[in-house]
């Protein structure tokens, strides 16, 4: 048997599937197409860039803008083609039937999550490997270096992946191509557009800050070789991209292998654990960006606010996910959760609604006290937080407390609390205006104790309040508020128990 | 090898499967009878441990299929009704794919591929792309995926379905073969004579509800005491009751209508006796001695539409 036998059966048994996704898809006139029609569009903008570019530039400044060009279009098409397939990559066998045959095998949910990513990935990572002639026309601008290239390729490989990984993740999770497609679509426009903007933007800060040779989003690939071997380098360039890279590309693992597990099995357990092993990854993180750099305390009690709002995201997402689970573990949930992870990660619907909860309320308290200990507004919002999320927890597990009550009423009771306590504020103050009224002052209104956190978070993710801003009466509300929750929170999971009980 | 034990599941608020209980001995072949809704696919996806039963118990080969639903997954094959099928890999790709995914070693992959592919006689169609295979071929194709790691329990649901007389001859040639292997194999089909020449023993299932499930003969004991067969006669169909009127087993002589008979000076009857094959050749006996130009003698046997009717009350 020759080494390259030898190599292909060690692949083909490490995830079979792997082999015959990409045997299917090169034999699909739809993928070939797809490839095709992304090569063109590539050349296509480059061909152009580099015509608009030819006159009255030096040679080595068109070289750096063809090479932006190149790879954000690259980027841009491999992350828009990688969803796509990764969005029906799970739910087409659904849809046909062959995933019963799949369930039924020896690869377990795991090795099909894994090998259904892998597929994508390789099978998207041919558009920038067969575009790679192209790159010799931005060469011949010169400009940029081997290095620069090598840099984007690998950083257009990596988050092409993560695309794919939030596409396998939404086709584990619906039961329809329509439906996964319309999921994924929005999403990755959106955080494309975005992510590009933003990039773009601290690109020409830091680049010019660093007298760096490349501007705009693609000026890493010039730090990676300009910039000094640091504790800012490691922090920056090394596990902060590792960190934007992994943590959503091992949440959308977490979703695609809950996503296979059959009725039996505990679906929330993936999520769970790569809750508990992200978390303390991420507050390293931002401990590090503490204290490695000159941070003011605003910047640490910014930083405070953001996780807070991530939290509370992650948490409620965890809550209406988890609602989902069966209501009373199976005898093979309770057969498998043993050893340590028995206590941490309980199965069942109250138990798991109670873990994001906790979740929630225990992230959010250790993100005010490593960054804002000493800010008595991120104090109050903690403990507004962790005792709204305990209500909404508590009002979702007594709305599913029982086996005969689908996980649909949980949920829509969580979008009404949601919806009434997020929105209800704004929605007085717009009722209050048209009835003649003059503008209220929202944070003095009555309701303005059970109807802040939200609207806060919305405010908190637009950068449109800080911390210092908050006056005694925001602070008065963020108090009473979190008493009120507090003491809803404990009679609702107290009625929630005994109705389980009954 | 089958047990089921108030088995029961609902989807919503609709129960599919109503306390069902039933068991298969090893090596049986067990059919499923029911209308199209009736809870066969339901029973069986639950067996195959696809879906989780709301209530009661099943297990397999002594495996509680939600206790240990990857033990039953080694000792099941279970081949859906409406299956969907890789279409752009070949039919030898596609059972490569399946043995390496069903956990064989690598060295004894090759030889169970080609057991599977022998039993189910696809040899001539491995190199064809799966898309370019008729409905029949794929439902081989289907069964030596289902065949690939050697199961001892067949679960089969609507095997038959949309395929034409040749395959459908083809199929049921194999899967007496099979049976014939001691696997023992559930099968279900809202076509009644698909499974008669197949099977042992069935279950008649309706809506949600097992009717009655047992060795065929003893289904049709139950339902219909004694045994029937059709007479049929070309001469004085009048002395026929006489004729039969002396032995004391038969429990009743009907005529049946038929109007080219009747035409003809002859007539049919269904004939009900007590007892045994040989009480039928006192009677065939007797009736050749009588010179009514006797010339059929239907058993009733396996007439699985009848028992069907009779026991989903719509019997006549």
């Amino acid at each position: 048997m020759s080494a390259l036998q030898r190599i292909s059966d060690a692949l083909r048994d490490a995830n079979p599937i792997v082999r015959k996704e990409l045997l299917a898809a090169l034999r699909t006139p739809l993928y070939v197409r797809a490839v095709v029609v992304s090569l063109v569009f590539v050349g296509t903008v480059v061909a152009l860039s580099a015509a608009s570019i030819a006159d009255g530039r030096e040679p080595w400044e068109g070289g750096k803008t063809l090479f932006q060009v190149f790879f954000g279009v690259t980027f841009f098409v491999m992350v828009l083609v990688g969803t796509t397939f990764g969005a029906t990559s799970i739910v087409q066998e659904r849809e046909a039937r062959t995933l019963d045959a799949l369930t039924l095998s020896a690869l377990g949910p795991r090795r099909v999550a894994r090998g259904k990513l892998a597929a994508v990935f390789l099978s998207t990572a041919f558009i920038p490997v067969l575009a790679l002639p192209l790159l010799g026309v931005v060469t011949v601008f010169g400009g940029v270096t081997a290095g620069h290239l090598a840099v984007a390729t690998v950083y257009a490989l990596v988050f092409g992946a993560v695309g794919a990984a939030f596409g396998v993740a939404v086709s584990a999770s619906v039961s329809t191509t329509r439906a996964a497609v319309t999921v994924t679509a929005p999403p990755v426009a959106l955080a494309t557009l975005i992510g590009g903007s933003v990039l773009t933007a601290v690109g020409e800060q830091y680049a010019r800050s660093h007298a760096l040779s490349i501007r705009g989003p693609l000026f890493f690939a010039d730090a990676y070789f300009a910039l000094p071997l640091d504790r800012s380098y490691l922090l920056w360039l090394v596990l902060a991209p590792l960190w934007l890279a992994l943590t959503p590309g091992t949440l959308f693992y977490a979703v695609a292998h809950a996503g296979l597990l059959d009725a039996t099995q505990d679906a929330t357990r993936p999520v769970k654990r790569w809750a508990l092993a992200a978390t303390p990854a991420t507050l390293a993180l931002a401990l590090a960006a503490a204290r490695w750099t000159p941070a003011s305390t605003s910047d640490r009690v910014g930083l405070a606010w953001s996780l807070t709002g991530a939290a509370v995201t992650l948490a409620t997402a965890m809550l209406f996910h988890f609602a989902g689970t069966a209501r009373t573990p199976t005898r093979r949930m309770a057969r498998e959760h043993t050893g340590p992870w028995r206590a941490l990660l309980p199965a069942g619907r109250i138990p798991s609604l109670r873990f994001a909860w906790l979740y929630g309320a225990l992230t959010v308290a250790l993100s005010t006290a490593l960054f804002a200990a000493g800010s008595p507004a991120m104090r109050a919002l903690t403990a507004w937080t962790a005792a709204f999320l305990g209500a909404l927890s508590g009002l979702m597990a007594l709305r599913g407390a029982r086996d005969d009550e689908s996980s649909g009423a949980a949920r829509l009771h969580g979008v009404v609390a949601l919806f009434v306590t997020g929105v209800g504020l704004w929605l007085v103050a717009l009722l209050q205006q048209l009835g003649g009224g003059t503008h209220p002052d929202l944070l003095a209104h009555p309701t303005a104790p059970l109807a802040l956190s939200p609207t806060w978070a919305l405010l908190a993710a637009l950068q449109a309040v800080r911390p210092h801003d908050v006056t005694a009466d925001t602070m008065r509300a963020l108090w009473t508020g979190a008493g009120l929750y507090a003491a809803a929170a404990l009679v609702l999971h107290a009625l929630a128990s005994r109705r389980g009980r009954t | 090898m089958i047990e089921c034990e108030g088995l029961t599941h609902t989807f919503g608020a609709r129960t599919a499967l109503d306390g069902v209980t039933f068991t298969v001995p090893k090596g049986e072949v067990f059919g499923f009878i029911g209308p199209n809704g009736a809870g066969k696919t339901t029973t069986i996806r639950i067996l195959a441990t696809l879906l989780a039963p709301t209530a009661g118990t099943a297990r397999v080969g002594g495996i509680d299929v939600r206790e240990d639903p990857e033990g039953v997954r080694r000792i099941v094959g279970y081949m859906p009704d409406t299956a969907g099928i890789y279409e752009r890999i070949t039919a030898a790709e596609y059972l490569d794919f399946f043995a390496s995914a069903m956990g064989i070693a690598r060295d004894a992959r090759r030889g169970a591929i080609d057991r599977a592919v022998e039993l189910t006689e696809i040899g001539a169609l491995l190199d064809r792309e799966v898309s370019a295979l008729s409905k029949g071929q794929r439902q081989r194709l289907l069964l030596a995926r289902t065949l690939l790691h050697d199961p001892s329990v067949l679960l089969l649901d609507e095997p038959a379905s949309d395929l034409d007389p040749r395959a459908r001859i083809e199929l049921r040639q194999l899967l007496a073969s099979l049976g014939r292997m001691g696997k023992t194999i559930l099968l279900s089909s809202h076509i009644l004579t698909e499974l008669a020449d197949m099977c042992s023993s069935i279950g008649i299932l309706e809506r949600g509800r097992l009717v009655t499930a047992g060795p065929i003969d003893a289904v049709q004991s139950a339902l219909r005491p004694g045994r029937r067969a059709r007479v049929t006669v070309l001469r004085d169909p009048a002395r026929v009751p006489e004729t039969l009127a002396r032995f004391t087993f038969v429990k009743s002589t009907a005529r049946l209508d038929d109007a080219e008979l009747d035409a003809h000076g002859g007539g049919r009857f269904e004939v009900s006796w007590e007892g045994d094959a040989w009480r039928l050749s006192e009677l065939v006996a007797a009736l050749a001695a009588a010179d009514l130009a006797l010339i059929a003698v239907e058993p009733e046997r396996r007439d699985l539409e009848r028992l069907f009717l009779h026991a989903t009350g719509g019997a006549p």
